[in-house]
Protein backbone atom coordinates (compact mmCIF):
# COMPACT_ATOMS: atom_id res chain seq x y z
CA UNK A 1 0.00 0.00 0.00
CA UNK A 2 0.96 3.55 -0.90
CA UNK A 3 2.15 6.10 1.48
CA UNK A 4 1.23 9.83 1.29
CA UNK A 5 2.34 12.70 2.74
CA UNK A 6 -0.11 15.85 2.02
CA UNK A 7 1.11 19.08 3.10
CA UNK A 8 -1.22 22.35 2.80
CA UNK A 9 -2.41 24.50 4.92
CA UNK A 10 -5.88 24.77 3.77
CA UNK A 11 -8.38 22.17 5.11
CA UNK A 12 -9.98 22.22 1.72
CA UNK A 13 -6.97 21.34 -0.43
CA UNK A 14 -5.91 18.79 2.11
CA UNK A 15 -9.19 16.80 1.95
CA UNK A 16 -9.31 17.24 -2.02
CA UNK A 17 -6.24 15.64 -2.06
CA UNK A 18 -6.74 13.06 0.36
CA UNK A 19 -9.89 11.99 -1.54
CA UNK A 20 -7.77 11.63 -4.65
CA UNK A 21 -4.88 9.46 -3.23
CA UNK A 22 -6.60 7.98 -0.42
CA UNK A 23 -7.66 5.56 -3.29
CA UNK A 24 -4.22 4.30 -3.57
CA UNK A 25 -2.97 3.99 -0.26
CA UNK A 26 -2.68 5.42 2.89
CA UNK A 27 -2.48 9.80 3.38
CA UNK A 28 -1.06 11.60 6.60
CA UNK A 29 -1.61 15.24 6.61
CA UNK A 30 0.64 18.38 7.85
CA UNK A 31 -0.65 21.50 8.09
CA UNK A 32 3.00 23.39 7.49
CA UNK A 33 5.99 22.19 6.39
CA UNK A 34 7.34 22.38 10.33
CA UNK A 35 4.70 19.63 11.05
CA UNK A 36 5.79 17.78 7.56
CA UNK A 37 9.52 17.28 8.59
CA UNK A 38 8.38 16.30 11.52
CA UNK A 39 6.16 13.63 10.81
CA UNK A 40 9.06 12.40 7.85
CA UNK A 41 11.73 12.38 10.47
CA UNK A 42 9.62 9.70 12.72
CA UNK A 43 8.47 7.65 9.54
CA UNK A 44 12.38 7.71 8.16
CA UNK A 45 13.23 6.61 12.20
CA UNK A 46 11.00 3.69 12.10
CA UNK A 47 12.26 3.07 9.30
CA UNK A 48 10.34 3.54 6.69
CA UNK A 49 9.65 6.69 3.71
CA UNK A 50 6.62 8.34 2.29
CA UNK A 51 5.99 7.26 -1.58
CA UNK A 52 5.11 10.89 -2.49
CA UNK A 53 4.58 14.02 -0.81
CA UNK A 54 2.21 16.58 -2.08
CA UNK A 55 3.87 19.77 -0.73
CA UNK A 56 2.30 23.43 -0.98
CA UNK A 57 4.61 26.25 -1.13
CA UNK A 58 2.67 29.01 1.11
CA UNK A 59 2.77 28.20 4.59
CA UNK A 60 3.02 29.17 7.88
CA UNK A 61 5.76 28.16 9.98
CA UNK A 62 7.94 26.72 7.65
CA UNK A 63 6.99 27.30 3.53
CA UNK A 64 7.10 24.64 0.96
CA UNK A 65 10.84 25.05 -0.19
CA UNK A 66 11.74 25.08 3.22
CA UNK A 67 10.16 22.09 4.07
CA UNK A 68 11.56 19.93 0.73
CA UNK A 69 15.03 21.13 1.41
CA UNK A 70 14.48 19.71 4.95
CA UNK A 71 13.16 16.64 4.08
CA UNK A 72 15.86 15.97 1.52
CA UNK A 73 18.37 16.76 4.44
CA UNK A 74 16.62 14.02 6.45
CA UNK A 75 16.76 11.29 3.44
CA UNK A 76 20.22 12.02 2.91
CA UNK A 77 21.17 11.80 6.78
CA UNK A 78 19.58 7.97 6.79
CA UNK A 79 21.11 7.42 3.49
CA UNK A 80 17.99 6.77 1.08
CA UNK A 81 19.22 5.07 -2.06
CA UNK A 82 17.64 7.29 -4.99
CA UNK A 83 14.76 4.87 -5.61
CA UNK A 84 13.59 4.95 -1.93
CA UNK A 85 13.31 8.55 -1.48
CA UNK A 86 9.82 10.13 -1.47
CA UNK A 87 8.73 11.66 -4.90
CA UNK A 88 8.25 14.95 -4.21
CA UNK A 89 5.05 17.30 -6.27
CA UNK A 90 4.38 20.42 -5.43
CA UNK A 91 0.68 21.55 -5.85
CA UNK A 92 0.47 25.18 -5.49
CA UNK A 93 -1.18 28.78 -7.21
CA UNK A 94 1.54 30.22 -7.37
CA UNK A 95 2.04 30.10 -10.93
CA UNK A 96 5.04 32.36 -12.05
CA UNK A 97 7.97 31.44 -13.78
CA UNK A 98 10.69 31.81 -11.26
CA UNK A 99 8.49 29.62 -8.69
CA UNK A 100 8.15 26.52 -11.57
CA UNK A 101 11.98 27.30 -12.37
CA UNK A 102 12.88 26.92 -8.26
CA UNK A 103 10.17 23.87 -7.80
CA UNK A 104 12.27 21.67 -10.36
CA UNK A 105 16.04 23.22 -10.03
CA UNK A 106 16.61 23.96 -6.68
CA UNK A 107 13.43 21.95 -5.03
CA UNK A 108 14.11 18.65 -7.52
CA UNK A 109 10.49 18.26 -7.23
CA UNK A 110 9.74 15.79 -9.80
CA UNK A 111 6.13 17.34 -10.73
CA UNK A 112 5.00 21.05 -10.32
CA UNK A 113 1.09 20.83 -10.65
CA UNK A 114 -0.84 24.63 -10.33
CA UNK A 115 -4.20 25.09 -8.77
CA UNK A 116 -6.97 24.64 -9.25
CA UNK A 117 -6.32 21.08 -10.90
CA UNK A 118 -8.55 18.42 -11.76
CA UNK A 119 -8.38 15.28 -9.97
CA UNK A 120 -6.71 13.62 -13.47
CA UNK A 121 -3.89 14.99 -13.21
CA UNK A 122 -3.12 13.66 -10.01
CA UNK A 123 -3.76 10.63 -10.40
CA UNK A 124 -1.71 10.82 -14.14
CA UNK A 125 0.89 11.97 -11.79
CA UNK A 126 1.14 8.43 -10.11
CA UNK A 127 1.71 6.97 -13.22
CA UNK A 128 4.11 9.12 -14.81
CA UNK A 129 6.26 8.50 -11.11
CA UNK A 130 6.14 4.93 -11.35
CA UNK A 131 4.07 4.79 -8.51
CA UNK A 132 0.67 3.19 -9.94
CA UNK A 133 1.28 0.64 -12.99
CA UNK A 134 1.01 1.69 -16.08
CA UNK A 135 -1.86 -0.31 -18.21
CA UNK A 136 0.95 -1.40 -20.84
CA UNK A 137 3.75 -2.11 -18.81
CA UNK A 138 5.76 -1.14 -21.78
CA UNK A 139 9.79 -0.93 -21.76
CA UNK A 140 12.10 1.52 -22.75
CA UNK A 141 14.19 -0.32 -25.22
CA UNK A 142 15.59 1.08 -28.13
CA UNK A 143 14.84 4.72 -27.02
CA UNK A 144 17.73 7.31 -28.07
CA UNK A 145 16.93 10.89 -26.02
CA UNK A 146 17.92 13.66 -27.89
CA UNK B 1 4.23 2.90 -24.78
CA UNK B 2 2.14 3.26 -27.79
CA UNK B 3 -0.09 0.29 -26.70
CA UNK B 4 -1.80 2.53 -24.41
CA UNK B 5 -3.49 3.77 -27.16
CA UNK B 6 -5.22 1.17 -27.33
CA UNK B 7 -7.37 2.88 -24.53
CA UNK B 8 -8.38 5.59 -26.80
CA UNK B 9 -10.12 3.64 -30.17
CA UNK B 10 -9.72 6.38 -33.07
CA UNK B 11 -6.73 8.29 -32.23
CA UNK B 12 -4.01 7.64 -34.41
CA UNK B 13 -0.45 7.67 -33.69
CA UNK B 14 2.01 10.15 -34.18
CA UNK B 15 5.34 10.97 -33.84
CA UNK B 16 7.01 13.89 -33.23
CA UNK B 17 10.33 14.36 -34.50
CA UNK B 18 12.93 17.23 -32.85
CA UNK B 19 12.27 20.65 -34.14
CA UNK B 20 8.75 19.74 -35.13
CA UNK B 21 5.20 21.34 -33.98
CA UNK B 22 1.58 20.85 -35.22
CA UNK B 23 -1.62 21.75 -34.32
CA UNK B 24 -3.73 18.03 -33.88
CA UNK B 25 -7.59 18.84 -34.89
CA UNK B 26 -8.56 15.06 -34.64
CA UNK B 27 -7.48 12.76 -31.75
CA UNK B 28 -3.76 11.65 -31.86
CA UNK B 29 -1.65 10.14 -29.94
CA UNK B 30 1.74 12.36 -30.05
CA UNK B 31 4.76 10.29 -29.02
CA UNK B 32 8.36 11.39 -28.72
CA UNK B 33 11.28 11.11 -26.54
CA UNK B 34 13.27 13.97 -24.57
CA UNK B 35 16.26 14.83 -22.90
CA UNK B 36 17.86 18.16 -22.94
CA UNK B 37 14.63 19.18 -25.19
CA UNK B 38 11.74 20.84 -24.40
CA UNK B 39 8.30 19.71 -25.52
CA UNK B 40 5.04 22.06 -24.79
CA UNK B 41 1.18 20.41 -24.97
CA UNK B 42 -1.23 23.09 -25.39
CA UNK B 43 -5.19 21.95 -25.33
CA UNK B 44 -8.08 23.92 -25.29
CA UNK B 45 -10.99 22.01 -23.46
CA UNK B 46 -14.00 23.58 -25.39
CA UNK B 47 -12.65 22.48 -29.01
CA UNK B 48 -10.24 19.71 -28.47
CA UNK B 49 -7.95 21.57 -30.63
CA UNK B 50 -4.63 20.85 -29.13
CA UNK B 51 -0.77 21.54 -30.43
CA UNK B 52 2.73 20.20 -28.82
CA UNK B 53 6.39 20.77 -30.54
CA UNK B 54 9.35 19.34 -29.51
CA UNK B 55 12.05 21.94 -29.32
CA UNK B 56 15.87 22.01 -29.16
CA UNK B 57 17.04 25.32 -28.45
CA UNK B 58 16.03 27.93 -25.97
CA UNK B 59 15.93 31.01 -27.91
CA UNK B 60 15.85 31.36 -31.76
CA UNK B 61 18.06 34.76 -31.71
CA UNK B 62 20.56 33.34 -30.06
CA UNK B 63 20.83 30.59 -32.63
CA UNK B 64 19.30 31.07 -36.07
CA UNK B 65 21.73 32.11 -39.22
CA UNK B 66 21.23 34.82 -41.56
CA UNK B 67 19.36 33.29 -45.04
CA UNK B 68 18.70 30.19 -43.28
CA UNK B 69 15.11 29.31 -43.09
CA UNK B 70 14.30 26.62 -40.03
CA UNK B 71 11.44 25.48 -38.65
CA UNK B 72 10.59 27.97 -35.68
CA UNK B 73 9.81 24.50 -33.89
CA UNK B 74 13.68 23.99 -33.09
CA UNK B 75 13.18 26.82 -30.19
CA UNK B 76 11.40 26.95 -27.46
CA UNK B 77 10.53 30.70 -27.48
CA UNK B 78 9.61 30.70 -31.31
CA UNK B 79 8.00 27.65 -31.23
CA UNK B 80 5.63 28.72 -28.65
CA UNK B 81 4.87 31.87 -30.83
CA UNK B 82 4.11 29.56 -33.58
CA UNK B 83 1.68 27.50 -32.14
CA UNK B 84 -0.49 30.32 -30.41
CA UNK B 85 -0.42 31.98 -33.67
CA UNK B 86 -1.61 28.50 -35.74
CA UNK B 87 -4.43 27.90 -33.09
CA UNK B 88 -5.82 31.46 -33.21
CA UNK B 89 -6.07 31.13 -36.71
CA UNK B 90 -8.38 28.33 -35.71
CA UNK B 91 -10.43 30.33 -33.56
CA UNK B 92 -8.60 28.84 -30.32
CA UNK B 93 -8.26 31.48 -27.09
CA UNK B 94 -4.73 31.62 -26.27
CA UNK B 95 -6.12 32.10 -22.52
CA UNK B 96 -8.48 29.05 -22.53
CA UNK B 97 -5.29 26.80 -22.88
CA UNK B 98 -4.31 24.06 -20.68
CA UNK B 99 -0.52 24.15 -20.54
CA UNK B 100 2.42 21.36 -19.46
CA UNK B 101 5.92 21.63 -20.55
CA UNK B 102 8.07 18.53 -19.96
CA UNK B 103 11.57 17.83 -20.77
CA UNK B 104 14.73 19.54 -20.24
CA UNK B 105 17.31 17.44 -18.48
CA UNK B 106 20.75 18.19 -17.62
CA UNK B 107 22.63 15.16 -18.39
CA UNK B 108 26.25 16.98 -17.84
CA UNK B 109 25.73 20.04 -16.11
CA UNK B 110 23.24 18.52 -13.38
CA UNK B 111 22.91 21.78 -11.42
CA UNK B 112 24.38 24.14 -13.61
CA UNK B 113 22.61 26.05 -16.44
CA UNK B 114 22.67 23.35 -19.16
CA UNK B 115 20.78 23.76 -21.74
CA UNK B 116 18.02 21.78 -20.64
CA UNK B 117 17.37 24.68 -17.97
CA UNK B 118 18.03 26.84 -20.59
CA UNK B 119 15.15 25.45 -22.13
CA UNK B 120 12.93 24.96 -19.44
CA UNK B 121 13.56 29.03 -18.23
CA UNK B 122 12.47 29.92 -22.30
CA UNK B 123 9.29 27.94 -21.99
CA UNK B 124 8.53 29.37 -18.76
CA UNK B 125 9.24 33.00 -19.61
CA UNK B 126 7.87 32.61 -23.13
CA UNK B 127 4.38 31.15 -21.77
CA UNK B 128 4.28 33.90 -19.29
CA UNK B 129 4.73 36.93 -21.74
CA UNK B 130 1.35 35.26 -23.43
CA UNK B 131 0.08 35.10 -19.97
CA UNK B 132 -0.99 31.58 -20.20
CA UNK B 133 -0.28 29.08 -16.71
CA UNK B 134 1.82 26.39 -16.62
CA UNK B 135 -1.01 23.71 -15.13
CA UNK B 136 1.59 21.19 -14.81
CA UNK B 137 5.21 20.66 -15.59
CA UNK B 138 7.95 17.40 -15.22
CA UNK B 139 11.26 18.99 -16.08
CA UNK B 140 14.88 18.61 -14.97
CA UNK B 141 16.60 16.02 -13.85
CA UNK B 142 19.43 13.95 -15.20
CA UNK B 143 16.81 11.31 -16.89
CA UNK B 144 15.26 11.28 -20.19
CA UNK B 145 11.25 10.81 -20.73
CA UNK B 146 9.34 9.31 -23.30
CA UNK B 147 6.18 10.77 -24.04
CA UNK B 148 2.63 10.25 -25.21
CA UNK B 149 0.41 13.11 -25.80
CA UNK B 150 -3.53 12.01 -25.71
CA UNK B 151 -4.48 15.23 -27.61
CA UNK B 152 -8.48 15.06 -27.57
CA UNK B 153 -7.95 14.16 -23.60
CA UNK B 154 -5.17 16.29 -22.72
CA UNK B 155 -3.16 13.71 -21.10
CA UNK B 156 0.55 13.37 -21.34
CA UNK B 157 2.03 9.62 -20.35
CA UNK B 158 5.41 10.02 -19.28
CA UNK B 159 8.15 7.33 -19.03
CA UNK B 160 11.63 8.32 -17.50
CA UNK B 161 14.33 6.75 -19.59
CA UNK B 162 17.30 5.42 -17.66
CA UNK B 163 17.60 4.63 -14.07
CA UNK B 164 16.81 6.61 -10.86
CA UNK B 165 19.20 9.70 -10.03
Amino acid sequence: MLKFLIVDDSRSARAKLETILGKYGRCRMAEDGKQAVELMESALRAGHNYDLVAMDLEMPVLDGHAAIKEIRLLEDKHNLSPEDRAKMVVVTSRTDPQTVLRVHYDDHAQTYISKPYDSEEIEQTLVNLGLVEPPDGGDHEGVVAC
Amino acid sequence: MLRLLERYPGATPYHLSIGEGGIFEHPTGVHTVLGSCVAVTLHCPHTKIAAMFHALLPHQKDFQKPGIVESPYRYVDSGIDALIHELKKRGVNKHRLHCKVFGGANAMFFNQHGVGMRNVEAAVQTLAAHRIRISKSNVGGKRGRKLLFVTHTNEVFLKYVGKPE
